[in-house]
């Protein structure tokens, strides 16, 4: 057992880690698995990128598919080997389409407070895909060797 | 960004100057969030004929304005120090 809302299990180079569906267990998840992916010689661009990344998706997780209920989990799957990092993110909400999150105006420009998180993570990820209709995120990024 | 930018958030909304300037030059990472702050805080000078300026964007915050599309929207300033006069007497900054 590590932070409040977390147990974790941690093999050579992968992650499991379930935090409670509500907001406040987000920081320490996001905090846990960067150290995780940091313990496994990711640096630098790629480990920004994929904390943005994982950010966006453990929000979305809670806010939307937990409806930031402390009473559901969301389940962690972190996987790193030399070719790539492979973060799996699951909820027990329904799903959504994602098709229809942002509010984009034709030129693709969204000027409201919300909807860039799928955005974001399509941008900083090299394959970003939803399975069990929207409830269940894969997070690919490929390892590129530090400058 | 999430205590600061409600605070950011309240602090705008409670203040009467049409224009502000936000200097991101500590700032190393954003989320979704903290963008659509920026976009909400942009579109409130927009309707009150202000001016947003975003000012000392390390090339990481600007590279995700880019990939959302914001690039195009918000007003950049990367020079060192920015004159609130020439954009609005009454501007703030944060």
């Amino acid at each position: 057992m590590h932070d409040a809302g977390q147990t974790v299990e941690s093999r050579a180079s992968v992650l499991e880690l379930v935090l409670t569906g509500d907001s406040t267990a987000v920081a320490a998840a996001r905090d846990r698995i960067m150290d995780f992916l940091e313990e496994q010689g990711v640096a630098g661009e790629e480990a920004i990128d994929t904390l943005v990344a994982l950010q966006e998706a453990l929000v979305n997780a809670v806010l939307h598919g937990c409806k930031n209920d402390p009473s559901q989990v969301v389940r962690c799957s972190v996987e790193v080997d030399a070719e790539a990092i492979t973060i799996v993110i699951k909820d027990p909400g329904e799903g959504f389409e994602t098709a229809a999150v942002a509010d984009v105006s034709d030129d693709g420009i969204n000027l409201t407070n919300h909807g860039r998180g799928i955005f974001l993570m399509r941008g900083l990820m090299d394959e970003v895909t939803y399975s069990h209709g929207g409830s269940e995120i894969t997070l690919k990024k490929q390892r590129r060797p530090q400058l | 960004m999430g205590v600061e930018a409600e605070t950011l958030r309240c602090l705008a909304s409670s203040r009467p100057e049409r224009s502000m300037v936000v200097d991101l030059r500590q700032v190393h990472a954003i989320d979704a969030a903290g963008l659509g702050l920026l976009v909400d805080l942009h579109c409130r000078a927009l309707e009150n004929d202000g001016v947003f300026i975003v000012a000392n964007p390390s090339p990481w915050v600007r590279r995700l304005m880019a990939l959302t599309k914001l690039e195009s929207v918000l007003q950049f300033d990367d020079g060192a120090g920015f004159e609130l006069a020439c954009c609005d007497e009454r501007a703030m900054s944060a």
